[in-house]
């Protein structure tokens, strides 16, 4: 038999909408048609670079761009160089949005997106400052209390993630909680959650939204696989005195 | 009339039927694929207990002998498939839809879960039986002795009683309910055998989460709709015809293979002695029956 897991995953405990990792993503919209290049970035080092197209005659309302394979494209595509590979196009609507996140490996991207032909200079959108009506959308897997901040204003908020337990079905992660991020505070300030269930920044402030264990929770000592999970029944086996 | 009349007390006949049962024991392994799954297993198991009944119907009836399962080591297995988690989204959309699944682990491949009910007891609820007389013939006497040649080389000539049983009715293998957790357990371990070193506890519990409850688990994947314990029953009894096989096995046993008693023929009545050679007289149109005394043979002194 065999098990397959993203160590990443499982290891990679906190989140920073300003460094992608597999657990956050970010959602922009655009707005303004037009032609954009965007570049892939791993702390100061560039990692890949790719085009937007924002038309509006074009009918996809969602683009999902898999940082992770930008930045390791194909080995058949790939031509030369970290950041010079070929060029990655994608079209959206002006009403659509893009959705930046990452599908396997490290991570740790921040992305940014300008008008093509105008002043590189000209940011339009850094990920590591997200602007109003931009989304970071955060899962978090491991149990704890966990501080959430934002960077830029300063705000905090506490988000606590509760222990998996084994119950008379298969657990599946509730719906996402939605989280207001405004310029005086979070909103809501104490986010409870289950593991795995995601949740949502609708930022109406500048934000950058980074997520940090404060006290984890390790369960209650029982051995893995050794929870009751239901459904059987006590009896001894007849056997000869 | 008979020459000869032979008999034996109820008392004398459960007797000589006590050291027929102890005698038994029946050994078998097989395995199989049932659709979804495979399974084999390994039986070793003896007689013990019951009563023994003669009636005036000229019958013997045998209740509630133990089966005692020495060894009955059962192993099942089968196929996880690869798991997806199909509701849990990585990336919710601001519509309450998901853009992103998880893709975070799989589990799958066959799994195998050994099952140790060694000491199990099951039973013989009922043998129908009537006495059969069998004329035995040593396959090791020489075709050229004589009589006195064959009871000097140790190969005589026999006649033999057998309990021939009607019908052998054995009961279902009452498995306990235990079985469930037995399984789960064996499960678990394979599966947590499968956990590589560096995963944390909190996430090997989060995947038990997600798997659930292990035995829905096992009985989606193998179709079993009742309990465990009735899919062990089934699969031994019926599937691999394990009742079936014990109910040939002790029918054959009692028919064919041990007399419940025996005798010389020529039958000696004066040992040998002073140079004389033994007096034996030929046993011809035997007959055995019982009724609810005794054990009764009869039998004609031939030429």
């Amino acid at each position: 038999m065999n098990m397959t897991f993203d160590r990443n995953l499982f290891t990679q405990i906190g989140l920073d909408s300003g460094s992608l990792t597999m657990l956050g993503t970010v959602v922009h919209s655009f707005g303004e048609p037009g032609e954009y290049r965007g570049s892939v970035r791993r702390g100061k080092e560039g990692a890949a670079v790719f085009y937007i197209s924002v038309d509006k005659n074009s009918p996809v309302a969602q683009v999902n761009i898999d940082l992770a394979a930008l930045t390791n494209p194909p080995a058949a595509t790939s031509k030369c160089c970290k950041g010079d590979g070929p060029e990655q196009r994608f079209t959206v609507n002006p009403k659509g949005y893009a959705v930046f996140h990452v599908s396997s490996g490290a991570g740790g991207f921040d992305v940014h997106v300008r008008k093509a032909e105008e002043d590189p200079k000209a940011k339009i959108f850094d990920s590591r400052e997200l602007g109003e009506g931009d989304i970071f959308s955060a899962v978090i897997l491991r149990p704890g209390t966990y501080s959430v901040t934002n960077l830029v204003t300063k705000t905090q908020a506490e988000a606590i993630v509760a222990y998996p337990k084994i119950g008379k079905t298969a657990y599946r992660p509730p719906a996402p909680v939605r989280v207001e991020s405004t310029r005086d505070a979070f909103a809501p300030r104490r986010i409870e959650l289950h593991p795995g269930q995601g949740l949502i920044f609708d930022c109406k402030a500048p934000s950058r939204v980074m997520i940090e264990l404060v006290k984890p929770d390790d369960g209650p000592g029982q051995s893995p696989g050794d929870q009751t999970t239901g459904g059987t029944k006590k009896a001894s086996i007849k056997k000869r005195a | 009339m008979s020459h000869i009349t032979i008999a034996a007390s109820a008392n004398a006949f459960g007797q000589l039927f006590k050291a027929l049962r102890d005698n038994f024991t029946f050994s078998k392994s097989d395995t199989g694929t049932f659709g979804p799954f495979s399974a084999s297993y390994s039986v070793a198991l003896h007689l013990d207990d019951g009563t023994i009944q003669l009636n005036d119907d000229n019958t013997v009836e045998v209740k509630d002998v133990d089966i005692v399962f020495d060894t009955l080591k059962v192993q099942v297995c089968f196929d996880l498939p690869g798991f997806s988690i199909p509701s849990f989204c990585l990336v919710p959309d601001p519509w309450n839809g998901c853009l992103v699944g998880f893709p975070g682990f799989s589990i799958g491949g066959p799994i195998c879960a050994p099952l140790d009910l060694s000491g199990l007891v099951s039973e013989i609820s009922d043998i129908k039986a009537n006495l059969a007389p069998k004329y035995y013939v040593d396959p090791a006497r020489d075709p050229s002795w004589s009589d006195l040649d064959a009871e000097f080389n140790g190969h005589p000539n026999k006649w033999r009683i057998f309990i021939n049983p009607v019908w052998v009715h054995v009961d279902p293998i009452d498995i306990p309910d235990t079985v469930g957790n037995l399984l789960e357990n064996a499960v678990k371990d394979a599966i947590n055998n499968l956990f590589p070193s560096w995963l944390p506890g909190w996430a090997k519990d989060l995947v038990w989460a997600f798997l659930g409850p292990i035995l829905d688990l096992i009985k989606g994947l193998l179709g079993i709709v009742g309990e465990i314990n009735d899919f062990i029953s089934n699969l031994l009894g019926n599937l691999f015809d394990l009742l079936g096989l014990i109910e040939t096995a002790v029918a054959d046993y009692f028919a064919n293979q041990y007399p419940i008693y025996e005798f010389e023929d020529p039958y000696p009545i004066l040992p040998g002695s002073g140079g004389l050679i033994p007096v034996k007289i030929p046993i011809r149109n035997l007959s055995a029956g019982v009724n609810s005394k005794e054990m009764v043979v009869l039998a004609d002194v031939g030429a």
